[in-house]
């Protein structure tokens, strides 16, 4: 067996020790992360605008039953610095994913594999210069194969490395991103009646007051009737605009999740927990639209 | 990013108020109690809001101290509730509650 022959038998062993030695995360499901981080700050943007969108009109009947009109009567549910103060979270939390996807995206491993080839070139150059030196018989040109099969597994050891250094800071910032990402769930609210859950359901029982007084003045039945309704009308938007809360939540806890078993190097976790976060965004994604077609509908 | 507790606390009693409020509500038949019970709400609801947007005030001892004549005042409400036929006592009480409430709130938007 030549030196080309021996090379190429023993490199499959090679990757595979490489791939056994270190326990890594894949470029691939680092991607995946980080998209789900984006999409979970836009399910977030979309819940939160909803949230301040349809409680509106609790603000404005407080503002109304006011002596004087002043701006510190109008306090919508979400404001823009709590809003803020999510926004920062997850900038954060995309520029850390993003880094980590970077550090295994294989830019690196490219420069490394055009150093070996210029490594392969530059022996075969020196070999032919002694040759023509008179100094050796014959060149010592590097077989075209070993060369190839150097540069494979130089980058495949390079991305191995930063592969097994993005599960090291994973792992290391798990607890971290754990206590921020269940922490934001927390104030979303794991019931209707707690947190930010807790907080919009009870601006929609202010809303639904207003109509329980109207029907105790009510005098005809047609007008408890149109009273009844409309008051279906706000129990169906109440369950909605709870639904898309407890999504979001949901959401967060599978991006908690997704990092966990990033960090633990559970891929099919990793695979499902991103799942559920794409599902419960998508869910939030349609309620969202259903919110702006009853804002669009005065009428209703 | 941990909610600060005593606001939580705050909040979380402002909420179950409101909900105790909704209740008495359900079973109200006279147009001018259930007026009343809707304009406490109100006031309920608005510091729920203000309360909500503060919860990420950082933790103060100040605010802590807060946390106790709100609690008693809040065991007061809750008895007041449950015999809401006495409106002069139910809105007295509810504003006793309100003002405790919004000492602690004046001071979180200080701190925060």
């Amino acid at each position: 067996m030549n030196t080309r022959n021996k090379f190429t038998s023993l490199l499959p062993i090679l990757v595979l020790i490489v791939s056994a030695g270190c326990r890594t995360i894949s470029t691939q499901n680092l991607q995946s992360f980080s998209a789900a981080v984006s999409t979970a700050k836009l399910q977030s943007d979309q819940a939160f605008n909803a949230v301040n969108g349809l409680t509106n009109s609790a603000v404005i009947d407080y503002a109304a039953a006011q002596p004087t009109l002043k701006d510190e009567n109008f306090v919508v549910v979400l404001d823009q610095a709590s809003i803020g103060k999510w926004d920062d979270a997850f900038a954060q939390l995309v520029q850390y994913s993003q880094k980590l996807a970077t550090l295994t995206s294989g830019s690196s491993s490219e420069d490394f594999q055009n150093a070996m080839v210029g490594l392969g070139t530059q022996i075969n150059t020196t070999g032919q210069t002694l040759q023509s030196a008179n100094l050796i018989g014959s060149a010592p040109n590097a077989p075209p194969g070993l060369a190839a099969g150097f540069t494979k597994l130089g980058g495949l050891l390079l991305s191995a490395k930063a592969e097994s250094d993005a599960k090291k800071i994973a792992t290391k910032a798990d607890p971290g991103i754990q206590d921020v990402l269940n922490g934001m769930a927390d104030q979303i609210g794991n019931s209707p009646s707690d947190g930010i859950r807790g907080t919009v359901s009870a601006n929609w029982t202010l809303v639904k007051a207003g109509q329980k007084v109207a029907f105790l003045k009510a005098t005809s039945a047609a007008d408890k009737r149109t009273i009844a309704a409309a008051y279906a009308q706000l129990l169906i938007q109440q369950g909605q605009q709870d639904m898309a809360l407890a999504d979001l939540e949901r959401s967060l806890r599978a991006l908690a999740q997704a990092h966990h078993a990033l960090a633990s190097g559970s891929d099919l976790d990793v695979t499902s927990a991103i799942q559920t976060l794409n599902t419960e965004a998508s869910d939030t994604n349609a309620l969202y639209n259903k919110f702006n077609a009853i804002k669009k509908s005065p009428g209703e | 990013m941990p909610a600060n507790p005593t606001l939580q606390a705050i909040h979380s009693m402002l909420l179950k108020q409101v909900s105790a409020l909704s209740q008495q509500l359900d079973d109200t038949t006279d147009a001018a109690a259930a007026q009343i019970i809707t304009t406490e709400m109100q006031e309920l609801v608005h510091r729920v809001s203000i309360t909500q947007n503060l919860l990420f005030t950082a933790a103060s001892s100040d605010l802590d101290s807060k946390l106790g004549p709100i609690q008693t005042a809040n065991i007061s409400l809750t008895a007041s509730i449950t015999s809401i036929g006495n409106g002069a006592k139910f809105i007295e009480v509810t504003t006793q509650f309100l003002g405790f409430v919004d000492t602690a709130i004046d001071l979180a938007k200080k701190i925060a």
